[in-house]
């Protein structure tokens, strides 16, 4: 894992339970909100942010969409 | 039931007391057997310990289970309803829907054992109005110390054991709760720098937060993290009236602490827990440092809010 990975406190990067992705999927769109809007100088770290809603955006995908994963409360 | 008013009964929130792996897998195992059954939805928020010893007894019917890992999300105790707020607001409109959370285990720090023991009192307070929602907290008596194990008794209207279901003597109720007034913020744990935030930017932050003597304990990411919720907590609470934020940082034992005071009061003994969270004022900027902290402590009075932020390596 490089730097630019560095997960935040109790994120469970291969999660296969939807509730899980949602959670995080909204914390990192809430997260890039925030540092876009509050123009902070930040850039590098911003990036950060995004590829981590990227990863729980398709992952988001695959468990929705496809039906993989956990089938809990189906 | 201590303190007038309102008491704990829009949801049922019991403390689970159990001896042992085995005692926890025999308690727990036929009420969510029961569930699954039933087709309730439930949610097991557990260590990862148990939720394998539970998987393995239910077999094919652990499927039907949500699992989270309660060390991961649980760290930091502020995050806990969110996710127990999302269950509810999810499937809670198909009748009873079931949790499991254990959000005390031993060798929690002290501050966070106490955030964990506020955030067990919170809870009477975030459900109830969720009639639905059936919220078991498992309590370890082979390794939790007594003083910890009689708390459950201020949050929790009801205690199991294996004699049974016992009615608490001692259950705060809701006004006392929202009243509730939290002890004192210890002294820093190390030598502390400040930084008085009038006029200084995310930039100004994050140059303190770079030196070595400050933060060195931290990685570029999680110091950057910390920098964003710091920035979250100044411009969405605001500064109290007549006050100037001041930050002051130090190295404890196993985290880099940054406390801010001179915030504006937080009037809502539930700000930050929301979920999703509001797009505005202090419960925003709350609501992100809860995300990017390990932990996060706030005391607010009439007058100004301090806020801690614990950020490990």
């Amino acid at each position: 894992m490089t730097v630019a990975d560095r997960l935040l406190p109790g994120e469970p990067f291969d999660s296969d339970f939807l509730d899980d992705v949602e959670h995080w999927l909204s914390v990192y769109e809430e997260l890039t909100n925030f540092v876009r809007e509050a123009e902070l100088d930040l850039v590098r770290w911003v990036q950060r942010y995004e590829q981590r809603l990227v990863h729980w955006q398709r992952r988001h995908d695959e468990l929705a969409g496809a039906g993989m994963g956990c089938v809990a409360f189906r | 039931m201590a303190g007038n008013g309102r008491a704990p009964g829009g949801f049922r929130h019991q403390a689970l007391l159990y001896a042992g792996a085995d005692d926890f897998v025999a308690q727990t195992l036929p009420i969510i057997a029961g569930a699954v059954a039933a087709g309730e939805p439930v949610l097991v928020a557990v260590d990862q310990t148990k939720i394998e010893l539970l998987r393995r007894r239910l077999g094919e019917g652990s499927r039907a289970v949500g699992w989270t890992d309660i060390r991961g999300i649980g760290g930091n105790p502020a995050r806990i309803i969110p996710m127990w707020r999302q269950f509810v607001a999810q499937h809670g409109d198909r009748g009873r829907v079931l949790g499991f959370g254990e959000p005390i285990w031993p060798g929690r720090s002290p501050a966070a054992l106490a955030e964990a023991q506020r955030h067990e009192e919170l809870l009477n307070l975030a459900f109830e109005h969720a009639p639905g929602f059936t919220l078991l907290c498992p309590y370890d008596t082979e390794s939790l110390d007594g003083r910890v194990l009689d708390q459950t008794q201020r949050s929790h209207p009801t205690l199991f054991d294996q004699s049974g279901a016992h009615a608490s003597p001692s259950c705060l109720g809701l006004d006392a709760i929202a009243a509730w007034s939290a002890p004192p913020l210890g002294a820093p744990a190390g030598e502390t720098r400040e930084l008085t935030l009038a006029g200084a930017g995310a930039e100004a932050v994050g140059r303190l937060l770079a030196d070595p003597a400050v933060a060195g304990a931290l990685e570029g990411a999680r110091r950057a993290d910390l920098t964003t919720a710091i920035a979250a907590l100044v411009g969405f609470m605001g500064r109290a009236p007549g006050a100037r934020p001041l930050l002051r940082v130090w190295q404890d034992v196993s985290a880099v602490v940054v406390e801010i005071s001179g915030l504006g009061p937080v009037r809502d003994p539930l700000a930050g827990r929301e979920w999703p969270a509001p797009p505005a004022g202090p419960e925003r900027g709350l609501w992100l440092a809860n995300q990017l902290c390990d932990l996060v402590q706030l005391r607010s009075s009439r007058g100004e809010a301090v806020v801690r932020l614990h950020v490990s390596p």
